[in-house]
């Protein structure tokens, strides 16, 4: 359901949900924990499809036990690439093969426009609006925001989380 | 995390299909702004701007507050920032701001190569850094705090324009011909046409040499940093 990544050994660790639960017809909720040595945490993931919308909503909300400063919350949109995508984001990326940014700053929605060569889907994933994002009260640092096409779109939670 | 989905393959329609998509999505409401007259509006930003610490005498104004890269001049800017002060000044009364008009238009002056013997002889410097930042330093430079470096030749005319503006006006309300504005703007829109592409079209920009080549030439040493 999402993974966390130690930024000095380049380990990944991927958690899996042990439940499920439907909140509605729309909305399912998943949940699940991962100990191990150095990392403890505990997680909750809604995906909500809106009646009427063409969107999906996938919120997050995990807590760890202990601050990690050493990682990474990375939530991973879409790694296996079919098609050819590019991507748009106003003042940092055109029409563009990829984007490195962190934090996002500077943007009136914190989303990235992204579509496919062929113009056959666009679609518009990120942040959302009314979460704090840029509260660096709530987080230790910064959302960071990454695509490169044929291997990775990924919104990450840069550095440390804190309990 | 959000995804907000369309399957219009038309480019302008694909971003309105999302951009409403997301409205929805997100109950998004432009947030209700305090609304005052047009007058009372003027009269604050004219307080501000006559007021404000961002204004250098004799040079211009600072383009914006914040880190070192930010302490600079936008001098490709500052021809329509002298009109516009120029028509206040029309507006109020106030000297002030044909004060600040004229000082405007004379540093930028500043900044143009002079140098006939030089390929880019007319061409004007598009930034003024306050501070000791960047490759450039202290002073005129094309670097534009690293965002946009090069000659620029979109900005040459922009300037020329409004220079040119400027000088009619004041020579058509005044009778005062400022005829080293009119010749400051000449030069630089022929700089710039001579830029043209063998299509007609002009580029944007041209590259600069390496800082430390341009250090030896005379053009460099005439914009002095200390000023």
């Amino acid at each position: 359901m999402m993974r966390f990544k130690d930024i000095i050994t380049n380990k990944d660790i991927w958690l899996f949900a042990s439940e499920v639960e439907k909140v509605n017809n729309n909305k399912y909720r998943f949940a699940g924990n991962s100990v191990t040595d150095s990392l403890k945490v505990s997680f909750k993931v809604t995906i909500e499809v809106p009646t009427n919308i063409k969107a999906v909503k996938v919120t997050y909300d995990f807590s760890v036990a202990d601050d990690i400063d050493n990682y990474q919350a990375c939530l991973q949109f879409h790694s296996d690439f079919v098609n050819q995508w590019k991507c748009h984001m106003y003042p940092w990326a055109a029409d563009a093969k990829y984007i490195q940014r962190d934090p996002l700053n500077w943007m009136g929605i914190p989303s990235l426009f992204q579509y496919r060569e062929d113009m056959s889907l666009g679609m518009l994933w990120g942040i959302d609006p009314n979460s704090d994002y840029l509260n660096p009260t709530t987080w230790t640092k910064d959302f960071g925001l990454y695509f490169i096409d044929g291997q990775i779109s990924i919104l990450n939670i840069v550095l440390a989380v804190k309990h | 995390m959000q995804i907000v989905l369309t399957d219009n393959s038309d480019p302008d329609e694909m971003i309105i299909d999302l951009m409403k998509e997301w409205i929805i999505l997100n109950d998004y409401k432009v947030e209700p702004l305090e609304v005052r007259s047009n007058d009372s509006a003027l009269e604050k930003f004219l307080y501000g701007r006559s007021k404000t610490s961002m204004w250098y005498p004799g040079k211009g104004y600072r383009l914006e507050m914040g880190d070192p890269s930010s302490a600079f001049i936008y001098i490709g800017e500052q021809g329509v920032s002298s009109l516009f002060e120029y028509k206040i000044f029309e507006l109020t009364g106030d000297p002030l701001w044909r004060q600040r008009a004229f000082e405007q238009m004379d540093f930028i002056s500043k900044g143009q190569n002079l140098n006939s013997e030089d390929p880019n002889y007319g061409y004007i410097h598009t930034a003024y850094s306050l501070v000791d930042y960047g490759p450039a330093g202290k002073g005129f430079n094309s670097y534009d705090r690293g965002s946009n470096i090069g000659y620029k030749v979109d900005l040459n005319i922009y300037l020329g324009r409004y220079i040119l503006h400027l000088w009619e006006l004041v020579k058509s309300h005044e009778g005062i011909d400022r005829q080293d504005w009119y010749d400051m703007a000449i030069l630089a829109i022929d700089w710039a046409i001579r830029q043209q592409n063998s299509d007609g079209g002009l580029p944007q920009k041209l590259n600069m040499m390496p800082i430390e080549t341009q250090e030896g030439n005379e053009w460099m040493e005439q914009v002095s940093p200390n000023m």
